[in-house]
C-alpha cells in the first residue's frame, strides 16, 4: 500500500523525500530533464523488493510544461493510473511534436475568450492574414483546436461554433476585439474612461495593460503610463512585473512575462510595431486571449495593418477567418523554420548570443563590447536575423 | 553644487510619506528607489495638485530631502548625478545607469519573497538571474545599496502627540517641534527644537560645506 493515502498536492521535493534522493534545485545548469532523470535513474537502480509506490493515482495538469521523462517518472511511481491534462495550443508553434493529438479526450471549446477575439488572436499569431504565414496546420489539428475548415481551392475559411459564455451579457453587441493605431498615452486613459462609463461596477482589478515589446525602453514607458493613470484616474497601479502577482484594487500593468494563467474582463495590449519573430507572435496571441470581454490592441506603427483590419472585419461580420493555404513549398519552409525555432528554445539570451558570436567567429573583448551594445539596443531579444545584422554592421567599430 | 527640485503630486504623497513610520532599511531603500523613479520622470505637476516636494542636493554631501507641511526628512542619495543639455542622469559610479529598468529590477528583488528567504540560495537566485540577463554588476550595485549608510533624519511638527505628552505631564518627551534621528527602535531619538525649521535651514543643517549648528541647553521660557 503506498504511503500517500490522502490526496496530495505535490512536487518533486516530495518524491525526493519519499525515496530519500538528494534534491536538485532548478537552475541554468540543472534543467527539469536532469532533475527528473536523476530521480528515475535512482528508482531504476533499486533492487527488486526495495521499491515502493509513492501514489495510487496521479493527476497532472499543464502537460505542455513538462519534459517526456517526467511522465515516465510518474508512471513509475503511480501504482494504478495517471491522468494528464494540458493545453495543446499554449504555444502556437509547438504543433510539430506530433504526440499532441494522441490523447483520449480533446476539449476544443474555449469558454474564456470571446470567439471573435480568439479567432483574431490565432490569425495574427499564425500570420493568417499575411502573405507569408508563420505556421499552418493539417485539417485534423485545426479541428482539435476548435475550427471547421471550409475549402474553396486555396481559399480557406475557418469557423468556430458559437458559444454562449455569459447568461447575463449580450456579448455579441460588444466589439470583443479592438485594433487601433496608438500615438499618445492619453488613448489608454480614454479607453479606461470609456470602459468605466460603460460598466458601472468596474473595478481596477478588471483591467490589465500589457506592453508587448521586449526592449529596455518599456520600463520608462510603463513608469510614465503608471503615473498618468494614478494622477488622472486616481486608480492604483499594480506593477506586476515587480510584484509578480495580483494586488487588490489596482490595474494590472505588466510586460508579457507575468500574465501566464491569468484572465481579465478587459485587456489592453500596447506595442510600438508588430514584429515578425515567432516569439513575438506567440506573445501577441497569448496576450490577446487573456480577456473574457474585450481585448484592445494598440499599435504605434500601423504600416501593413490594413490586412489585419479587414481580417478583423471578416471575423466580426462572418464569424470566420478568411485565409489562403500556403503552397507545399511554403509549408516546407514553415516546417523547417519551426524546427530551428525549437532547437533554440529554452536557451538563455546569453547562450543565444554566444552561439551567434561563435558562428560569426567573434571572440574576446570585441564579443563583450558587442554583447553589451546589443543588450542596450532596442533589438528584440532572440531575433537572430536582426542580431546578426547589428553585429555585422557594428563590428568594425567595436573590434580592433 | 547641484540642486534639483521635484514637486510631489497628491496621489504620490503616500509613496514618500507613508502612513506607517519608516522602521527598516528595506523601507528606506524602497523610498530611495521610488524617489529616483519619480525624479527621472521629471513631471510637470499642476499647481493645485502639488502636495510636497523632493529636493536632490549634491555638494560634498549628497542627499534627498522630502519636504511637506509639518513633516520633512532626508536620506543620503548614493547615486552619481550628471547634468548635460539633455537633462540629468543617475548612475552608480558611472558604471551602471540608474534608469527605469535598473530601478524596476532592484525594486523587484527587494520586494520579492526570495529577498527575505531563510535559504541563501533562494536569496541569490533572482540576483544571479539579473546578473546573467541584465547587468553583470547587478549584485555589486544591490550590495552597495544594502550596505550604504542611509543617514535618515526627520523633522516634525507633531501637535497631536505633543498635546498627549503635555496632558500626561511630560511635554519634553515629545516636543511640538522636534528632530528624529535614525529609525529603528533601539537607535532613534528625538531632539527638541524651539521652532519650525524651514527647508533651507534643514538643508543647511546637513550641508557639510556650511558652518555647523550647535546644541544649546534648553531654555524653558522658549518652550
Amino acid at each position: 500500500m503506498p504511503r500517500h493515502e490522502v490526496v496530495s498536492l505535490t512536487g518533486i521535493s516530495n518524491l525526493c523525500h519519499f525515496y530519500n534522493i538528494p534534491f536538485l534545485r532548478f537552475s541554468f545548469l540543472t534543467d527539469y530533464n536532469k532533475i527528473f532523470r536523476q530521480v528515475l535513474d535512482h528508482l531504476n537502480q533499486l533492487e527488486e523488493g526495495a521499491f515502493e509506490y509513492a501514489f495510487d493515482y496521479i493527476l497532472i495538469d499543464e502537460r505542455q510544461d513538462f519534459p517526456k521523462v517526467f511522465f515516465e517518472l510518474c508512471e513509475r511511481v503511480a501504482k494504478k493510473k495517471i491522468y494528464i491534462a494540458g493545453d495543446i495550443f499554449q504555444d502556437i508553434f509547438e504543433n510539430t511534436k506530433g504526440i499532441e493529438l494522441e490523447v483520449n479526450v480533446i476539449l476544443n471549446r474555449c469558454y474564456r475568450t470571446d470567439p471573435r477575439t480568439l479567432m483574431f488572436a490565432h490569425a495574427v499569431g499564425l500570420g493568417l492574414f499575411e502573405k507569408k504565414k508563420l505556421n499552418w496546420f493539417p485539417d485534423e489539428y485545426w479541428g482539435a483546436i476548435g475550427y471547421s475548415v471550409n475549402r474553396n481551392e486555396k481559399n480557406i475559411q475557418l469557423t468556430r461554433d458559437p458559444i454562449r459564455r455569459f447568461e447575463d451579457l449580450e456579448d455579441e453587441d460588444i466589439p470583443s476585439m479592438v485594433l487601433s493605431k496608438y500615438d499618445r498615452t492619453d488613448q489608454i486613459i480614454d479607453i479606461i474612461k470609456e470602459i468605466k462609463n460603460k460598466n458601472v461596477n468596474i473595478t481596477p482589478n478588471d483591467i490589465c495593460i500589457i506592453v508587448l515589446d521586449d526592449d529596455r525602453s518599456i520600463f520608462e514607458y510603463m513608469d510614465s503610463l503608471a503615473y498618468k493613470i494614478i494622477s488622472e484616474l486616481n486608480w492604483e497601479i499594480n506593477r506586476a512585473y515587480e510584484s509578480k502577482g495580483k494586488v487588490n484594487d489596482a490595474i494590472y500593468l505588466t510586460n508579457a512575462n507575468n500574465v501566464k494563467g491569468l484572465e481579465f474582463p478587459f485587456v489592453i495590449c500596447v506595442t510600438t510595431a508588430i514584429k515578425n519573430t515567432y516569439r513575438y507572435r506567440n506573445v501577441l496571441y497569448t496576450m490577446l486571449t487573456r480577456s473574457f470581454i474585450q481585448s484592445y490592441l494598440l499599435v504605434g506603427n500601423d504600416n501593413g495593418l490594413d490586412v489585419w483590419r479587414s481580417g478583423l472585419e471578416t471575423i466580426n461580420s462572418q464569424r470566420a477567418i478568411q485565409t489562403i493555404e500556403p503552397t507545399e513549398s511554403e509549408k516546407a519552409v514553415i516546417k523547417s523554420n519551426i524546427r530551428n525555432l525549437q532547437k533554440q528554445k529554452n536557451i538563455s539570451y546569453k547562450d543565444f548570443l554566444s552561439k551567434i558570436f561563435s558562428e560569426l567567429k567573434i571572440k574576446g573583448e570585441c564579443k563583450e563590447k558587442l554583447e553589451k551594445a546589443l543588450i542596450e539596443s532596442d533589438i528584440e531579444k532572440f531575433d537572430k536575423d536582426k542580431t546578426v545584422k547589428f553585429i555585422n554592421a557594428n563590428k568594425e567599430f567595436y573590434c580592433k | 553644487m547641484k540642486k534639483l527640485e521635484f514637486n510631489i503630486s497628491h496621489p504620490f504623497l503616500k509613496t514618500f510619506f507613508p502612513h506607517e513610520r519608516v522602521k527598516t532599511k528595506l523601507r528606506v531603500l524602497e523610498i530611495l528607489l521610488e524617489a529616483s523613479r519619480y525624479m527621472l520622470l521629471n513631471l510637470q505637476i499642476k499647481k493645485a495638485d502639488i502636495s510636497g516636494k523632493i529636493v536632490l542636493y549634491v555638494d560634498r554631501m549628497s542627499r534627498l530631502f522630502f519636504i511637506q507641511e509639518n513633516k520633512s526628512y532626508s536620506i543620503t542619495f548614493p547615486f552619481l548625478v550628471t547634468e548635460n543639455e539633455d537633462g540629468f542622469f543617475f548612475s552608480y559610479k558611472n558604471e551602471i545607469e540608474i534608469n527605469a529598468q535598473t530601478i524596476s529590477n532592484l525594486i523587484t528583488v527587494i520586494k520579492s519573497n526570495a529577498f527575505i528567504d531563510e535559504c541563501s540560495l533562494d536569496f541569490a537566485n533572482p540576483i544571479y538571474d539579473y546578473e546573467q540577463d541584465f547587468d553583470e554588476k547587478f549584485w555589486v550595485l544591490l550590495r552597495e545599496l544594502i550596505l550604504h549608510e542611509d543617514g535618515y533624519i526627520r523633522l516634525e511638527k507633531d501637535e497631536q502627540n505633543y498635546i498627549t505628552a503635555k496632558d500626561e505631564g511630560h511635554p519634553k518627551k515629545h516636543p511640538l517641534f522636534h528632530m528624529d534621528i535614525f529609525y529603528t527602535g533601539r537607535c532613534t531619538f528625538k531632539t527638541g527644537l524651539y521652532e519650525e525649521v524651514q527647508e533651507l535651514h534643514f538643508i543647511d543643517l546637513l550641508d557639510t560645506n556650511t558652518d555647523c549648528k550647535f546644541f544649546e541647553k534648553e531654555d524653558n521660557t522658549r518652550l
